[in-house]
């Protein structure tokens, strides 16, 4: 299973440097070298080497590339296209160009361009200097929350280049899609997840549903193997968060942050083949320079893995060597790694789960640790369009009870054609249950107090303490 | 600037494309521009700018191109009301001292895009009632002279946008609802066939007299005109002319045509009982016309206000020397007189229920707004309006189509707001204590006691 057993320290560090889809620290750390990479066709092999997308021979003289529900666009301030969600970027440079024009206007009367509405289209703009991304929807999510897609795939950006480089590389007038390149799926992919992740709608992280006996087991054995080399040890499952330890307790992990690392790993199949070691920019932890990364699937049936950051780029074999320690203590405690199988295995819960009658669905987030956790959608959220019509609902209605951080509505029922959906919010925790909108009033109250107990009760297994 | 500010005009802007289209000629497209404090060339950006925008969306949505444009300073809405023109009202957003001196705060999500496309609206229908459409061709279908359209547009818009008060725009403006009077059976056809009797009296040797409107304090009692033309013609009424507001508080001001026979805001005036819109009963020439129904055409609009009961008539230019004032003038005053207490006891009557509960009622087929919270009242604080803003908002455009959204806010504060077919309620609670049961309990209660018969007296 550990590719890494048999190979010497020379063989796995030529295999690892071949693994590398990102410029490394050694790269970075030397400027002059990192441009004259660029130059000469790019750290990566440049843009030609680039998979081929969807949709790519696209551009505005197709008349099917304006069907396209959600646009994406990156580009640099100048207007200098860098990413589009569906056609070649480079074929778009004059559509990018006339975008850049309306913002760098507002820009020259002090003001900053936000969203434009026109018929069904919204036009969402942010501003992360020197970078402008542009949303182009015909979805009707909020703006806020659109803004906020946004700046995931921006923090995607500066978690490959940080954003020391990427102000140094706008800066010297080099075009950053070299320095990119390949990195286009990984913005595919977070555009994908933001748009039906429900723990990103809240901001929050979901947790493996695990036994808080076998939680704390794996916990204590990743505390055991702390060190001043780790900053933090995760382990987690695909987009599940199983464990996490942090060297200081001051250290914050913001949800972005993980959600931006989650889809990194998960977006590199060859992760799962050996150990690896990328340097990564945790954007909300320090943004102007890199991390270094070790990863390890440990179970890579199961999808779960090692993640440990140091901030050392020569850790490597000595965070290698703590893997092989945490791993042992696991496979040695009794039953531990069976029960964590099983419960990646058993983590989806319907709604039935909780017993609640009249309950279709529901989302809850803990307010203060930022988890969330949340059934799997089953009838009548069965096919597709449906699913994503609830996704838009409570995307709807998040926004409308969060108007601001500290003014949240501290109840809220919305009943529609199709559902009713009652929220609460309190300092602790926030609930958005969904029930028919046929049901009573007080018959909906009475099942949200029962949800409230039953998540109450479950508490200490949906998350992490 | 110190200080908080509130939301205040930052310009507007009516422009031609077609115009100016030689480089350097540019600002030939503007038709009118408030403030004349911004320079010329920053008034030719923002129409540069408009077009931008305008291009650009046109790609994706065709048939609306940009609609409203959201910055960190200011809220925009575009709308062309008719070919080749485009109307720009651009609000500044309310902003505070930010912690560093040099910096402001700007409150972005405060000021609510659907009201500011209904105030541009209106302003364009308050042209439109007064003057017609803005390109017009002359009758002798000589070319526009863009000179003298640009000094009536500025000699008419100027005065009407200084007095709109930007900072307190709320769901009223965003309803522009109609309030109606609800009348006992008896009195309400008293009230029509008194109005029949003097149409049919005036018509017999003017065909052209018709009856409009008829009105008391700031009510509508019956209207024969379409609802849009009802709609501006009750805003000129209750907005400028300010009817059914105390008489005391002057600032009122009304319409009249000038020695050229352009209309004209006419401030100077208090209001009297008698003809408005007239210096006195000979001087027939300072009667403004309206242009109804059809756009094309100018009908003369004639107002008669006795006590607080507001009654309107037309009659077509041609005809206006047949009209003897004094005689239409006295078969009011006796009508007047004796129904004058009648109307006075409803309007006051329908009261006892407003002092208990807090609530708005709109209903979206006949515009009919029934209100106990008075717009512009300290009961709606910022949140509130915000609050109530959204729900409109959503009950508008969702595609869910929402029926009931009930809200506890940080404030303890219940909102209640319901949508059943075309009509909206709204209801606010301060019982602190209760639970959303308890309110829908009450909230039940009091539309079965009152809603069901309320409009319907």
């Amino acid at each position: 299973m550990m590719n890494d057993s048999n190979n010497s320290d020379d063989n796995l560090s030529e295999e690892l440097n071949s693994k590398l889809n990102i410029p490394s620290a050694s790269y970075i750390e030397d400027i002059s070298q990192l441009l004259s990479n660029i130059e000469n066709g790019g750290v990566l092999g440049g843009v030609n080497n680039r998979p081929v997308r969807k949709h790519a021979n696209q551009d505005t003289t197709s008349p099917e590339w304006f069907k396209h529900k959600k646009h994406f666009f990156i580009f640099s301030q100048s207007g200098k296209p860098i990413y589009s969600r569906y056609g070649d970027e480079v074929a778009l440079n004059t559509f990018m160009a006339s975008l850049s024009a309306m913002s760098s206007f507002v820009e020259s009367q002090n003001d900053t361009l936000r969203y434009l509405v026109a018929g069904d289209f919204q036009f969402v703009f942010l501003h992360r200097p020197p970078l402008v991304l542009v949303c182009i929807t015909k979805t009707k999510e909020p703006n806020s929350i659109i803004a906020t897609q946004l700046e995931y795939a921006h923090s995607l950006i500066v978690s490959v280049l940080t954003q020391t480089t990427i102000k140094m590389c706008i800066e010297a007038k080099y075009d950053l899609r070299d320095l990119l390149g390949g990195t286009d799926k990984f913005i595919d992919s977070i555009i994908h997840t933001v748009d039906s992740d429900l723990s990103i709608l809240l901001n929050s992280v979901q947790c493996l549903k695990l036994n808080s006996n076998l939680r704390n087991s794996l916990t204590n054995i990743l505390s055991n193997h702390k060190s001043d080399q780790i900053l933090f040890s995760i382990l987690l499952s695909g987009n599940k968060l199983i464990s996490l330890v942090k060297q200081k307790k001051s250290f914050q992990l913001k949800p972005q942050d993980v959600h931006v690392l989650m889809n990194s790993v998960s977006s590199t199949s060859s992760f799962k083949e050996s150990e690896s070691w990328i340097p990564i920019c945790l954007p909300n932890f320090n943004d102007a320079s890199y991390l270094h990364l070790y990863i390890c699937y440990i179970y890579p049936d199961r999808d779960i893995c090692i993640l440990l950051f140091s901030a050392q780029a020569d850790a490597f074999y000595q965070l290698s060597e703590t893997k092989k320690a945490i791993l042992k203590d696991i496979e040695e405690t009794e039953g531990l790694a069976d029960e964590l199988k099983k419960a990646v295995q058993n983590h989806d819960y319907s709604i039935n789960q909780t017993e609640v009658p009249h309950l279709l669905h529901f989302i809850y987030k803990c307010r203060p640790t930022q988890f969330s956790t949340y059934p799997i959608y089953s009838p009548p959220y069965s096919s597709k369009p449906e699913k994503k019509r609830l996704f838009r609902l409570y995307q709807h209605i998040v926004n409308r009870v969060n108007s601001s951080p500290q003014k949240f509505h501290k109840y809220f029922y919305h009943t529609s054609q199709h559902e009713t959906v009652i929220v609460a919010i309190v300092g602790h925790h926030e609930l958005y249950a969904t029930f028919s909108p046929l049901e009573k009033k007080s018959t909906v109250f009475e099942s949200f107090t029962l949800l409230l107990q039953w998540i109450k009760d479950n508490e200490q297994n949906l998350f992490l303490n | 600037m110190s200080g908080n500010l509130d939301t205040s005009l930052h310009y507007f802007l009516i422009f031609n494309p077609k115009l100016g289209q030689k480089e350097g000629t540019e600002h030939e497209k503007i038709l009118f521009f408030y403030p004349q404090t911004i320079s010329i060339g920053d008034q030719t950006n923002f129409v540069g700018l408009t077009e931008g925008y305008i291009v650009c969306t046109r790609q994706f949505s065709p048939e609306k191109p940009c609609e409203f444009i959201h910055t960190q300073k200011n809220t925009i809405t575009i709308l062309s009301p008719e070919p080749d023109i485009w109307i720009v009202m651009s609000v500044s957003n309310p902003s505070q001292p930010g912690k560093d001196a040099k910096q402001r705060d700007y409150v972005e999500d405060e000021t609510d895009e659907f009201i500011l496309k209904r105030v541009a609206q209106q302003v364009y229908s308050m042209w439109t009632l007064f003057n017609g459409p803005l390109l017009k061709l002359p009758q002798d279908k000589q070319p526009i002279n863009y000179e003298q359209l640009r000094k009536r547009v500025d000699q008419f818009l100027k005065p009407y946008i200084q007095q709109m008060a930007f900072d307190q725009l709320d769901i009223f403006n965003s309803l522009d609802g109609i309030r109606f009077l609800p009348l006992n059976k008896n009195v309400y056809l008293t009230l029509i066939s008194y109005v029949n009797s003097i149409e049919c009296n005036f018509q017999s040797t003017i065909p052209s007299f018709k009856f409009g409107t008829l009105l008391y304090k700031d009510n509508i009692i019956w209207s024969s005109l379409n609802q849009n033309d009802t709609r501006s013609i009750y805003n000129y009424l209750t907005n400028i002319v300010k009817i059914g507001s105390d008489s005391s508080t002057g600032g009122t001001s009304w319409m009249i045509l000038n020695n050229n026979g352009e209309p004209n805001w006419h401030t100077k005036g208090s209001k009297k009982n008698g003809f408005l819109n007239m210096i006195d009963l000979t001087s027939k020439s300072t009667l403004p016309f309206v242009y109804l129904e059809d756009k094309e055409k100018q009908t003369t609009m004639i107002i008669y206000e006795q006590k607080d009961t507001i009654i309107l008539f037309f009659i077509d230019p041609v005809d206006i020397h047949l009209l003897k004032f004094e005689e239409l003038s006295a078969s009011l005053v006796s009508k007047f007189e004796f129904i004058n207490p009648i109307l006075d006891d409803s309007y006051t009557k329908k009261s006892f229920f407003d002092d208990q509960y807090k609530y708005i009622y709109f209903n979206q087929m006949n515009l009919a707004i029934r209100a106990s919270i008075k717009s512009k009242s300290p009961e709606l604080t910022k949140d509130i309006l915000k609050i109530l803003n959204d729900i409109h908002a959503d009950f508008e455009t969702s595609s869910e189509n929402i029926s009931e959204t009930i809200i506890k806010t940080q404030t303890d504060r219940w909102i209640v707001a319901k949508r059943i077919d075309f009509r909206e309620f709204y209801f606010i609670f301060d019982n602190k204590n209760t639970t959303l049961l308890e309110i829908d309990e009450e909230v039940k209660n009091l539309t079965n006691k009152y809603f069901k018969n309320l409009f319907i007296e």
